[in-house]
């Protein structure tokens, strides 16, 4: 008898098993909504930008169930290992694991975010407390002299070379000369917080600015502190420094109204959100702000709803 | 001879003070966690906090004005209650039959290199566990979810799981191995088979050990951060299925600190209250579960259970699963090892390695990274070590067995082992960091660590102290030696397996960590440190700012495998050094006394 | 300070919490000679033992009353333990040498009392093995693990190390319950050499073995000295009726 038990046991968990596996293979998959968490820069401007019946994405309530991943890397990555899967990430971060969607026809490149035609646009800011004047003349020598050098033709250069978008074709930025007289201290620091979208870039502007200005003046890397945690982060770090003048902060979007109360700011690049999905996904190629919209609010669940509206 | 009892007296006051330091600690932290929370609690009111079903702060909200955003965080204990049991079901159940099949299935050279393999796990930083979950875990698991994204309680679980189990089979293997040989053969003598006499005589005599590694486990569990953020789907949402979407209190704190307004904060804080809280009542019940065996339930259950496990050869299933358990826990550990390498190896360079740091170049190194992590390696382990053998040494050699203070002791290094390793960092960077001049050092990460490696020293080291028969200690004392003697020259040397134990698993420790040094010691990869108040990386923080944002993937993994090969390396040092001196103190080499004697006799 | 050879018990009591395990016990045990403790199991004689070299500190909860002095020292006033247990040494029912070296079990007494030079650590070593009739079996596995070696060369080696350090009395609990006859017979031998230089007390509950190598004998019953006196008339004619009804089996 016991023998008997035990085989009927081991068959209804077989069974089971088998259930459970057809119900959960068969039909087709949800789209899995991915997005990043709340207190980046990228996700900011990508809620600001999509939107549907004049409600925005940060309005909106978005589906449950949403994944937020904290890093551009993970964002990515998910994208790259779930079939049904769609994200945002600043263009310059895709590489060849995943498909950019276009976005109303519209390609997405840097030509196409200097003429306007790509959407899905966003400005690097570069922000401090307007207790140090709107173009920084009380902050600290080092970093008033560094925020000129942000201003200047030189650091688009280098951010034309890196991928992003110069601000505007048609400013003109003049040649950077410095302010700076005598050396140095090393105790001297530039304190810059914020965007992880921005962080590889303000390195490379560092470096350039280091190798204009460090032999004459003893400007080395470490007068820079940089610690990347999110533009809202590097937000509060500014409105924090009413002081010391020396801290900058880096947003990846436009800021907001409490925000811009208490802050100078200027558009140092602009850079596209490219909006991503599996690499085997062949069930769609564009998409449109609403579907943007509909899809993370969970209006839409389904890739194939997408063909049927077309 | 009052010089020796004055030593005795001075020898007791040491070791009694290196236990307090654990209390001490304790108090502060939970200080430091109030202060900070209570603000926030009052204002938004305790009960609404703990079982307000919606968390949508406002990083603008002020204290003096209205809040604007909602601080509820019923979801997330929810989350963090079902992960934990989630990862105690899989690390605890894995750790403990794999430690049962290191400790009694398993011989020779798989035992060896099993055993290396499990200790390498505990150093594989959470962000690894995470990539490993995405990449390779989520495309295998991803056809059970409704949407594909098998994000969620049952990958996490898994993963979790994982990571909690070196620290569970660790510290089993060492309380099995200490069973006394004569209860295995005194079950031999009375016909029961090899599977009995382990699971009805060697298991039940290690329970304190194992009860040990299943609350340090569980502390892991209930802290652990990076991995969770990547695996669980992060949304504010009760999970009511396997693959939904959840959230952690730890995974909270992470994702919102860097830009939290001062309400926010406060209820970040008030969050990591909770997890304390947590530990504390787990801790409680484990405790009443232990003293609950006489009750008239527990014998009544005992005599069930006992029925129960003769229908249906318990030990033999055991033995099965012990084995099952052992070869699924091999093949992750193999599974996760190889993706590394597959992904990273191809990517050491000589210049990754010892390049010289170059601010904006596209080339990385990490040379600075792997100094900074053996500068901080070293530190720690000269403050912990010692410390915590030390307050086991009170904890196990001085005290009666009832004592008020053992009990407090005992808590207070439970509950260390709970506080999640984000909250030690911002207790460090609190402290330390201010105390050295507001700037990240070296010097402030290690002190962090140090604090987090007590409670696994001190538990590791009291486990093996307590196997240590007290035949030992009686022949010393009637031989006329003083207590310290006899803990120095019998006890200690007897303990040194569970000893080089804890020093594994706080290597492994210390390379994995990154939160306590994030906010301690730094996040940006810069120059060569030039000494412990430099500000640096640790590689584990390496490898997080270099995964971020998708342009050093291939370095990532790179540094990945760094690693990997130093935690090996330190390990097999560790046992190495371990060995040696076990040999030199039972004295199983033939050295030159024989040759020296006989020219005397002569 | 100097200790004596012999014992003096007046009037001790002893509780383990609340169970009065010794009860007003007095006696007096003669220097060099070997003096035994007999009765059934539980009777107080390894408690009244171990409260000779203070032991019985160890235990919780453990009081004792009373005088006991060794030659003219009342132990339990005297606040060094370390030198009382120098000069008497124990040797326990079940062998524990430390894991350990044989020379390192042996020279660890001398050590533990300032002795460092290795030419006189080693001649100790010697003396205290061949004292214990085992030189010539352990002379040429000095370095070896004590754990290796066979029950009754532990126990033995047990010996040869409480000896190291020169006791003056040798109390041994049960010394033989564990071993073989050979070794049993090995170890008698060697008390009997050893009382010309040291007292011996002796736990056991084997009286042939009392008989065989006591010279007093004193007989517990639960806590209480029933009798105590020469071996000899102990064994032919005791005097009080429960320590013949034990010599002669009916109990016990």
């Amino acid at each position: 008898m016991k023998k008997a038990r035990k085989l009927f046991l081991v068959c209804l968990m077989a069974v089971l098993a088998l259930a459970t596996f057809m119900f959960a293979a068969c039909g087709e998959k949800n789209i899995s909504v991915i997005t990043r968490e709340s207190g980046s820069g990228t996700r900011s401007a990508f809620e600001e930008l999509v939107s549907k019946d004049g409600v925005t994405l940060k309005k909106a309530e978005l589906v449950s169930g949403i994944s937020a991943q904290s890093s551009t890397s993970a964002v990515i990555s998910q994208v790259a290992s779930i079939p049904t899967a769609i994200g945002f990430v600043s263009l310059g971060s895709v590489d060849s694991s995943v498909k950019v969607l276009q976005l109303e026809g519209v390609e997405a490149n840097s030509a196409n975010v200097i003429n306007g035609s790509y959407k899905l646009a966003r400005p690097f800011v570069v922000a401090w407390n307007d207790a140090f004047g709107e173009n920084g003349e009380s902050l600290t020598a080092l970093t008033k002299d560094f925020v000129s050098y942000l201003k200047s033709a030189d650091a688009q250069e280098i951010i034309v070379e890196e991928g992003y978008v110069t601000v505007d074709a048609n400013d003109s930025f003049a040649a950077f000369q410095t302010s700076l007289t005598g050396t140095v201290s090393a105790g001297d620091k530039v304190v810059i917080r914020g965007s992880t979208s921005m962080d590889e870039l303000m390195d490379k502007l560092e470096a350039d600015y280091i190798s204009i200005v460090g032999s004459a003046h003893g400007v080395v890397a470490a007068n820079f502190d940089k610690q990347c945690e999110g533009s809202s982060a590097g937000m509060t770090a500014a409105k924090n420094d009413t002081t010391t003048g020396n801290v900058i902060g880096m947003s990846s979007s436009e800021l907001n109204d409490a925000d811009a109360a208490e802050l100078e700011q200027f558009t140092v690049a602009r850079d596209a959100i490219a909006v991503i999905v599996n690499k085997d996904n062949d069930q769609i190629s564009n998409i449109t702000i609403e579907q943007l919209f509909d899809i993370y609010t969970g209006a839409i669940t389904k890739f194939s709803q997408l063909a049927d509206e077309e | 001879m009052n010089r020796s009892r004055a030593k005795e007296k001075a020898g007791k006051a040491v070791f009694a003070g290196t236990a307090a330091i654990c209390i001490i600690a304790v108090v502060v932290i939970f200080a430091f966690i109030l202060i900070r929370s209570i603000p926030t609690i009052s204002k938004i009111g305790f009960f609404d906090f703990l079982f307000g079903s919606t968390w949508a702060p406002d990083r603008n909200d002020v204290f003096t004005e209205a809040l604007a955003g909602q601080y509820g965080v019923l979801t997330m204990i929810v989350g963090t209650l079902f992960a934990t049991v989630g990862a105690l079901a899989v690390g605890g159940i894995l750790g403990y039959f794999t430690a049962v099949y290191l400790a009694f299935f398993c011989k020779g050279k798989i035992k060896k290199v099993f055993n290396t393999v499990v200790n390498l796990l505990a150093g594989i930083p959470s962000v690894i566990y995470g990539f490993f979950g995405i990449k390779a875990l989520m495309p295998l698991f991803g056809w059970m979810s409704p949407n594909g994204n098998a994000s969620g309680l049952f990958l996490v679980s898994l993963v979790l799981g994982i990571m909690i189990m070196p620290t569970v089979v660790a510290l089993s293997k060492t309380s099995l191995e200490a069973v006394p040989r004569s209860y295995y053969e005194g079950a031999l003598a009375l016909g029961a088979t090899h599977e009995q006499a382990v699971f009805k005589t060697m298991v039940p005599a290690a329970k304190s050990g194992i009860t040990a590694s299943l609350i340090l486990g569980i502390g892991r569990a209930l802290g652990e951060t990076m991995a969770v953020v990547m695996l669980a789907g992060n949304a504010t949402e009760i999970p009511t299925g396997l693959f939904q979407s959840f959230r952690t209190l730890t995974a909270n704190i992470v994702l919102e600190m860097g830009y939290a307004g001062e309400v926010q904060m406060g209820a970040l804080f008030a969050t990591g209250l909770v997890l304390l809280i947590f530990i504390a009542i787990i801790n409680f019940l484990m405790g009443l579960v232990r003293s609950d065996k006489n009750s008239d339930k527990a014998k009544i259950k005992k005599e069930w259970l006992g029925a129960l496990k003769n229908k249906i050869n318990f030990s033999k299933v055991g033995k099965v699963v012990s084995w099952i358990a052992a070869i699924f826990g091999g093949l992750f550990l193999v599974a996760i090892i190889v993706y590394i390498l597959i992904m990273g190896l191809p990517h050491i360079s000589w210049n990754l390695l010892f390049g010289e740091f170059e601010l904006g170049s596209d080339s990385v190194t990490i040379f600075p990274s792997i100094v900074a992590t053996f500068m901080t390696v070293v530190v720690s382990l000269i403050i912990a070590i010692p410390l915590g053998v030390a307050a086991a040494i009170f904890l196990n050699e001085y005290t009666k067995k009832g004592n008020k203070l053992i009990t407090m002791v005992r808590s207070a290094v439970d509950i260390l082992s709970g506080v999640p390793s984000i909250v030690y960092g911002l207790f460090g960077a609190a402290t330390f960091v201010l105390l050295f001049g507001g700037s990240s050092s070296i010097l402030a990460g290690s002190l962090t660590i140090s604090i987090m490696l007590l409670p696994t020293v001190i538990r590791s080291t009291e486990e093996s102290l307590k196997s240590v028969p007290d035949a030992f200690r009686e022949g010393s004392l009637a031989l006329g030696a003083g207590k310290l003697r006899t803990i120095f020259k019998v006890v200690l040397p007897s303990a040194m397996p569970g000893i080089i134990s804890a020093v594994i698993l706080s290597i492994g420790r210390v390379v994995s960590e990154s939160a306590p040094f994030m906010y301690t010691m730094g996040t940006s990869l810069g120059a060569m440190p030039t000494g412990y108040l430099s500000s640096s990386t640790t590689l584990a923080v390496a490898l997080y700012a270099l995964s971020r944002e998708n342009f050093h993937t291939n370095e990532a993994y790179a540094t990945a495998c760094v690693l990997i090969i130093i935690v090996l390396a330190l390990n097999l040092l560790a046992e190495f050094v371990g060995k040696k001196l076990q040999k030199k103190l039972s004295g199983d080499s033939s050295n030159g006394i024989r040759t020296k004697h006989k020219r005397k006799a002569r | 300070m100097e200790y004596g050879q012999n014992i003096s018990v007046k009037h001790a009591d002893l509780y383990y919490g609340d169970f009065h395990a010794l009860k007003d016990i007095s006696l007096e045990i003669p220097s060099k000679l070997i003096t035994a403790f007999i009765g059934p199991s539980g009777c107080g004689k390894s408690t009244l033992l171990k409260c000779f070299n203070r032991m019985n500190d160890l235990v919780e909860g453990c009081k004792i009353t009373g005088e006991f002095k060794i030659g003219d020292i009342d132990i339990y006033q005297s606040a060094d333990v370390n030198a009382l247990r120098k000069n008497v040494g124990m040797v326990f029912q079940k062998p524990n040498p430390f894991p350990m070296s044989v020379y390192d079990n042996i020279a660890y007494g001398p050590r533990t009392f300032g002795i460092k030079k290795r030419s006189e650590l080693d001649e100790i070593v010697e003396r205290s093995l061949k004292q214990a009739a085992m030189w010539d079996e352990l002379k040429d596995r000095l370095g070896k693990s004590a754990l290796g070696l066979s029950g009754g060369q532990q126990q033995r080696l047990c010996i040869a190390r409480s000896l190291a350090i020169n006791p003056k009395i040798l109390l041994m609990d049960e010394p033989t319950s564990a071993l073989d006859p050979i070794s049993t017979g090995k170890i008698e031998e060697l008390c009997n050499e050893l009382k010309h230089d040291m007292t011996i007390v002796i736990v056991t509950h084997n009286m042939q073995q009392a008989t065989r190598i006591s010279d007093k004998t004193g007989f517990f019953l639960l806590g209480d000295l029933i009798e105590f006196g020469d071996t000899d008339q102990i064994f032919s004619s005791p005097k009080e009726e429960q320590t013949e009804r034990y010599i002669t089996g009916r109990f016990g």
